[in-house]
C-alpha cells in the first residue's frame, strides 16, 4: 500500500475512535510517567548512596571522665590513645584516612551544627568526647576496624554511620519497589486497554477487513492500520510522559527541591534524558505486542 | 479453470454434509449458474473456491492451484486473481464510489497513476461515469451493486464469483446487472454465480449446475431453471 493511503486510513481510524484514542493516550502517558519515575528513583537512590557513602566515617569515641564502658577506667590515658592510633594506622589500606578530634574541636563543630539552638547552652565544652575519625576505603569494611579497636582500653564506643544511613536506604528501596510495582500494574492496565481498543476497532471495521481480504490484501496490510493506530497513540502518550518528566525535573527538582536541600544529590539532566528512550521503547513495545496479539485472535483470515 | 474432485464439506455442529462428493469442472471463460433451494450448498461451494472454508474431503483446483494445499500465507495473492460479489454489496459507507472501486487496487499496492487510469475505465464499464463522488447511501441498490461489480473487476480477475448478486434488486435492475456480468464474461473472465432468480437464469441460457442437499443433481449447458421446478 502507498504511504499516503496508509496515512489517510490512519487519520480516519484515529478520528473515528477518538474517545478511545484519547483514553489510550492518557493511559499510556500516566503509566509511562510512573514507569519513568520508578526508573529515576532507582538512579536517585544510587546517587544518594554514592554521595553519602563518600562522606561516611567511623567514629571511635574515647573514654571521658564519666564513661561507664567496661573498656574505660576514667579518661583515656596518653599511652592508650597512642596505642589506639597505632592500631588505626596499622589497618591501612582499609583505613584510607583518619584524624583526631579533641573535645574542644568537637564542641566547635557542635556549635556550628546547632547554631541558634538553645541546646548549646546546656552542653559544656568538655562534655563532648574526644575521638578518632576514620574514613574507610569501603564503608562496608566497618567490621574490620571495629573488631580490632572496640575492645581496646580507652575506647568507649565505635560508631558506624552507615547503620544510620542503611535504615534510610531500606525505606527508599521499599518506596522504589512500590513505585515499580505500581508502574508495572499501570503498564498492564495499558496493555488491557490497548487490547480492548484494538478489538473494538477491529469489530467496527470488520466490513473493511472482510472486503480487504476478499480483494486479496495481505494479512500484514490488513493488520498494519490497527497497529499503526495503537503505536501512534503510544508515541503520543510517551511524548506526554516525557514532557511531564522533563517538567518535574525543571520545576520540581531544580527549582524547588534542590535549592532547599543542598545535602541531597538529585538526579541530573543526563539521568532524566537517559530514561526517556526507555519510555518510548516500553510504550511502543508493549503496544505493538498487545495489538498484534489481539489482531491474531480477532482478524483471522 | 476450476476442478472439484470428490469434494465434501461438513461444518462443525452440523449433522449432514453441506456438500457431498462434488465432481465439477468449469472451463476458462465459462458462465455458470449455481442454482438450488436454500441450504442446498451454493454459498458453501463458492466459499471453498476462495478458501474461505476448507474442504473436509477431496481436492479443489482453481487456476492450476490446489486450494486445499495452499499455504495461508499465499491465500491473499491467490485471491487477487478473483473478484467476489455479494448479495449485500459490501461497500464502504464512508468512501465515495471512486474510492470504493479504487480500494480494490489500493490494498494490493497499486500506484496512484494506475488507479487514476483504471478506475474511470471501470466506472464507465459498469455505467457509473459521472457518479464517482457519491457515497453509497446516495445510490440506488442497483447502482451500489454496480460499484461492487466494479470493485471486483477492477484488478482484471480471471474469475468472478457472485453470491446472489441480484438477490436484493428488482427484476429490471437485475437485468442490468446481468448484462454487465455478461459483458465482463465476454472479456474472457470466468463467472460462477449462485442465484435463486428463475427469470434471470432462464433468460441468460447459460450452463446450470443445480444442487440439492449437497449433491449435484443437474449439470446442463444452456439450461432453463423453470423446467426443474415442474
Ligand atoms: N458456517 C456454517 N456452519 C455450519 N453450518 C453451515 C455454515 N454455513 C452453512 N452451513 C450449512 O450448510 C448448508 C449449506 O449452506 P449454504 O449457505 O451453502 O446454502 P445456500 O445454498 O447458499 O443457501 P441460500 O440459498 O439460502 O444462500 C446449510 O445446511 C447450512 O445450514
Ligand atoms: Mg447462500
Amino acid at each position: 500500500m502507498r504511504p499516503s493511503f496508509i496515512a489517510k486510513e490512519l487519520g480516519t481510524g484515529l478520528r473515528r475512535n477518538l474517545t478511545m484514542t484519547i483514553a489510550l493516550v492518557v493511559s499510556v502517558a500516566v503509566s509511562l510517567t510512573l514507569f519513568g519515575t520508578a526508573l529515576l528513583m532507582r538512579t536517585q537512590v544510587e546517587r544518594m548512596k554514592g554521595y553519602w557513602y563518600d562522606k561516611i566515617e567511623v567514629s571511635i569515641f574515647l573514654c571521658g571522665p564519666n564513661s561507664t564502658a567496661v573498656t574505660c577506667t576514667g579518661t583515656v590515658s596518653d599511652e592508650q590513645r597512642a596505642a589506639i592510633q597505632a592500631a588505626i594506622q596499622g589497618l591501612t589500606p582499609t583505613v584510607q584516612s583518619w584524624y583526631y578530634e579533641a573535645s574542644a574541636q568537637a564542641y566547635e563543630r557542635f556549635k556550628v551544627q546547632f547554631k541558634g539552638s538553645p541546646i548549646i547552652a546546656n552542653v559544656s565544652p568538655y562534655a563532648l568526647p574526644e575521638s578518632f575519625r576514620v574514613k574507610l576505603d569501603d564503608p562496608n569494611h566497618f567490621e574490620t576496624i571495629s573488631s580490632v579497636v572496640s575492645t581496646m582500653p580507652g575506647v568507649e564506643t565505635v560508631q558506624d554511620q552507615r547503620k544510620l544511613l542503611q535504615r534510610f536506604f531500606t525505606i527508599l528501596h521499599g518506596m522504589q519497589t512500590v513505585a515499580l510495582g505500581i508502574a508495572i500494574a499501570m503498564l498492564f492496565v495499558t496493555v488491557l486497554l490497548v487490547m480492548n481498543t484494538v478489538r473494538i476497532a477491529a469489530y467496527a471495521r470488520r466490513r473493511e477487513t472482510s472486503i480487504m481480504r476478499s480483494v486479496g490484501a495481505s494479512n500484514m496490510s490488513i493488520r498494519l492500520p490497527f497497529i499503526l493506530e495503537a503505536v501512534t497513540a503510544a508515541v503520543l502518550g510517551a511524548g506526554v510522559a516525557a514532557g511531564i518528566m522533563l517538567g518535574l525535573k525543571q520545576y520540581v527538582i531544580d527549582q524547588r527541591l534542590a535549592p532547599s536541600m543542598s545535602y541531597i544529590a538529585f538526579v541530573t539532566w543526563d539521568d532524566v534524558l537517559a530514561v526517556l528512550p526507555w519510555l518510548f521503547a516500553a510504550g511502543v513495545g508493549t503496544t505493538v505486542l498487545a495489538a498484534s496479539f489481539t489482531l491474531r485472535r480477532y482478524l483471522r483470515g | 479453470m476450476i476442478i472439484f474432485d470428490h469434494v465434501s464439506k461438513e461444518y462443525k455442529h452440523s449433522n449432514r454434509p453441506a456438500l457431498n462428493d462434488i465432481n465439477l469442472t468449469i472451463n476458462q471463460g465459462e458462465f455458470v449458474f449455481l442454482v438450488g433451494s436454500s441450504g442446498s450448498g451454493k454459498s458453501s461451494l463458492l466459499r471453498l473456491m476462495v478458501k474461505e472454508e476448507k474442504a473436509t474431503e477431496g481436492s479443489i483446483e482453481v487456476d492450476g492451484i490446489n486450494v486445499g494445499k495452499l499455504r495461508n500465507r499465499k491465500v491473499p495473492a491467490f485471491r487477487r486473481n478473483m473478484g467476489i460479489i455479494f448479495q449485500d454489496f459490501r461497500l464502504l459507507p464512508t468512501k465515495s464510489v471512486f474510492d470504493n472501486v479504487a480500494f480494490g487496487m489500493e490494498v494490493i499496492g497499486k500506484s496512484r497513476k494506475e488507479i487514476r487510469e483504471r478506475v474511470p475505465e471501470v466506472l464507465d464499464l459498469v455505467g457509473l461515469a459521472g457518479k464517482e463522488k457519491r457515497l453509497p447511501t446516495e445510490l440506488s441498490g442497483g447502482e451500489q451493486q454496480r460499484v461492487a461489480v466494479g470493485r471486483a473487476f477492477v484488478n482484471n480477475p480471471k474469475l468472478l464469483l457472485a453470491d446472489e448478486p441480484t438477490g436484493n434488486l428488482d427484476p429490471a435492475t437485475s437485468v442490468g446487472i446481468m448484462k454487465l456480468l455478461d459483458r465482463i464474461n465476454r472479456t474472457g473472465t470466468t463467472i460462477v454465480m449462485a442465484t435463486h432468480d428463475v427469470a434471470i437464469v432462464d433468460q441468460m441460457r447459460k450452463r446450470i449446475v443445480q444442487l440439492d442437499r449437497g449433491h449435484i443433481v443437474r449439470d446442463q449447458e444452456r439450461g432453463i431453471y423453470g423446467e426443474m421446478a415442474q
